[in-house]
């Protein structure tokens, strides 16, 4: 449909005259982010509206329903393909799937990051808020201040971001209510964000959950661990402690890069010196931790098992789902989805440090054949489906840290079909995945 | 049998609307009476929202590809009466009519209509031309 000039000031005139504000708001809430911004300037009284929670909530409310059920709006933690010989590094950022079209983001106020030179971690996007934690360590220049050795390397960013607006904020970093000597050992380091829905819309809570050893005196050993945690809210603006802390016994280690926050808890894998595996969790509504057992026959560190240390825990149908490789009778490898149930049922009980500990039914909900995702690498679902991405064959493969770009497919379990979901030729590598809806919240 | 709602518009002319049809209107729906005027809204427009809504009624699946047809083809007309359209389903709170009236507004503004615009003309800066246009316009 043609229209002209005239008729696009026309329209513009007759909504921003007499309008009844609710249907004003029908009206906007169903434009995109990027056709708002540009009517801000048409009246006072339009951009209070867009500023206003109820509006916010609304475009919110009709962008997230209207999703479209064939094609996925998707964002990706990325790298854009380059050459290190060509002075063309490959940039880390951020890739939006939106009608089947990739478009890279290079982060706000951080253009240049690279894999060689940066950390980027995709804490978590919800309501069109995006969370990443970044690990600098080209762009920093140290400061006069005396820094702890390795602090002075490089910087820590907690970013803030709505990609549809361009909005972002560096958050306030973290005090740490521990001795140097146990800040020393705090190596692991967890986030979680999402949105609180309890009165307003804009309103996020992010979390910082870490290890030290014992606060015990007696613990020589270090027998016990604990996990504390802090909690950032955004009408706040400050960093609060959080009361419950958990020890957990005979610690070796945790899989950071496994940390998955769903449904506002955050889970994570971490092994004993037994090679006991366990889930941990905490909830950012309540703010506690608790410990999960595993089924028995995934109970076991199993060192051949690649998928154990580093796939995070994914998402059934709204429970945590661990996936493992197991081998069936005719040694054919399979992947398993060990899905857990989340209903009252599941027993719990609290260990002596007053910690949850839960014991929920594991089911196995999926076994797709190895073979079917040789050559793919499974990044994350979306809907019922999963998404794979595979590497392009790359006839110019320069130097060795050449990035190679990779297809985007998604795998039906149901009928066995895998269809490729990107159509542009951009060159791109995904890393991490989160479901994206464009949203007006404010950072 | 169904009863039967009498719509009567600002220029005193009367439409009949079966039950089905009529509960299609939340207004009408929370009404005691089966006669409602609709002030504001000539028969015309009025008439043209009993069509919809007996369209509506009539077909059960509102997915139906023919019934989307349909739908393009009723909001397809030209603005001052889409906002005469909008100001009577508004009033009568039929829901399903505000939004396709009104995501078809959305879809006349949206930024893809102004690129087309700004392509046509690629000498005119268009957002300057519309700000300067609502300026002289008194906003």
């Amino acid at each position: 449909m043609e229209t002209s000039r005239s008729q696009v000031v026309e329209l513009s005139y007759t909504l921003a005259l007499g309008i009844p504000e609710n249907i004003l708001v029908e009206i906007l809430s169903k434009l995109p982010v990027k056709s708002l911004l540009r009517f801000l300037c048409v009246s006072q009284e339009w951009h209070a509206l867009t500023k206003s929670s109820y509006f916010i909530a609304r475009h919110l409310v009709h962008h997230s329903s209207c999703s479209d059920q064939i094609r996925p709006c998707l964002l990706f933690l990325s790298s854009l393909a380059g050459n290190f010989e060509d002075d063309c590094k490959p940039r880390l950022g951020f890739s939006l799937l939106r009608d089947e079209e990739i478009t890279f983001l290079g982060l706000p106020s951080l253009p240049n990051l690279t894999i060689k030179t940066a950390a980027l971690k995709l804490v978590g996007s919800s309501n069109g808020l995006v969370f990443c934690h970044v690990i600098d360590t080209e762009n920093w220049t140290s400061t006069t201040e005396e820094k702890h050795d390795i602090a002075s390397r490089f910087r820590e960013l907690l970013l803030v971001w709505n990609p549809a607006t361009q909005q972002f904020r560096c958050l306030p970093e973290p005090k740490n209510n521990i001795s140097l000597e146990q800040e020393e050992e705090a190596t692991s380091v967890l986030f979680a964000f999402d949105c609180v829905h309890d009165h307003d819309i804009s309103e996020y809570k992010l979390v910082r959950v870490f290890s030290h050893g014992s606060d015990d005196p007696t613990d020589h050993g270090k027998e016990v661990t604990t996990f504390e945690a802090q909690v950032f809210i955004r009408s706040t603006n400050s960093w609060r402690q959080v009361k419950d802390k958990l020890a957990f016994p005979s610690y070796k280690s945790c899989f950071e890069s496994t940390a998955t926050t769903l449904n506002g808890v955050l889970y994570w894998k971490v092994v004993q010196k037994s090679d006991e595996c366990y889930v941990l969790s905490f909830s950012l509504h309540e703010e506690v931790f608790s410990i999960i057992q595993l089924p028995i026959c995934i109970r076991y560190l199993n060192r051949d098992d690649y998928n154990w240390t580093t796939v995070p825990l994914y998402s059934w149908k709204d429970s945590p789902a661990i996936v493992v490789t197991d081998y069936s009778a005719n040694g054919n490898p399979n992947i398993v989805f060990w899905v857990m149930s989340t209903n009252e049922e599941s027993k719990s009980n609290t260990n002596e440090s007053g910690t949850q500990m839960r014991t929920p039914t594991w089911v196995q909900q999926v076994r797709l054949k190895y073979s079917v995702l040789d050559g793919f690498g499974m990044i994350g679902r979306w809907k019922d489906q999963f998404l794979f991405t595979s590497k392009k064959t790359n006839e110019a493969a320069g130097a060795t840290d050449d990035i190679e770009p990779e297809d985007l497919f998604l795998y039906d379990p149901r009928s066995d079909t895998k269809r490729k979901i990107v159509k542009h030729a951009v060159r791109i590598k995904f890393i991490q995945v989160e479901n994206y809806v464009e949203s007006l919240l404010p950072v | 049998m169904s009863r039967v709602f009498k719509l009567k518009s600002s220029d005193n002319e009367t439409f009949e609307v079966e039950e089905a049809a009529a509960l299609l209107s939340e207004t009408i729906k929370s009404s005691s009476s089966t006669e409602i005027t609709v002030p504001n809204v000539k028969a015309e427009i009025l008439g043209k929202v009993v069509e919809w809504c007996n369209k509506h009624a009539e077909s059960e699946d509102t997915k139906d590809q023919l019934i989307k047809e349909w739908d393009a083809e009723f909001v397809s007309v030209d603005q001052h009466v889409l906002f005469k359209l909008i100001t009577a389903a508004d009033y009568l709170q039929i829901k399903e009519l505000v939004d396709q009236l009104t995501q078809r507004v959305g879809d006349m503004i949206k930024a893809k209509t102004l690129k087309t615009v700004e392509m046509t003309y690629p000498t005119f800066n268009v957002e300057r031309e519309v700000q300067e246009e609502l300026k002289s316009l008194g906003f």
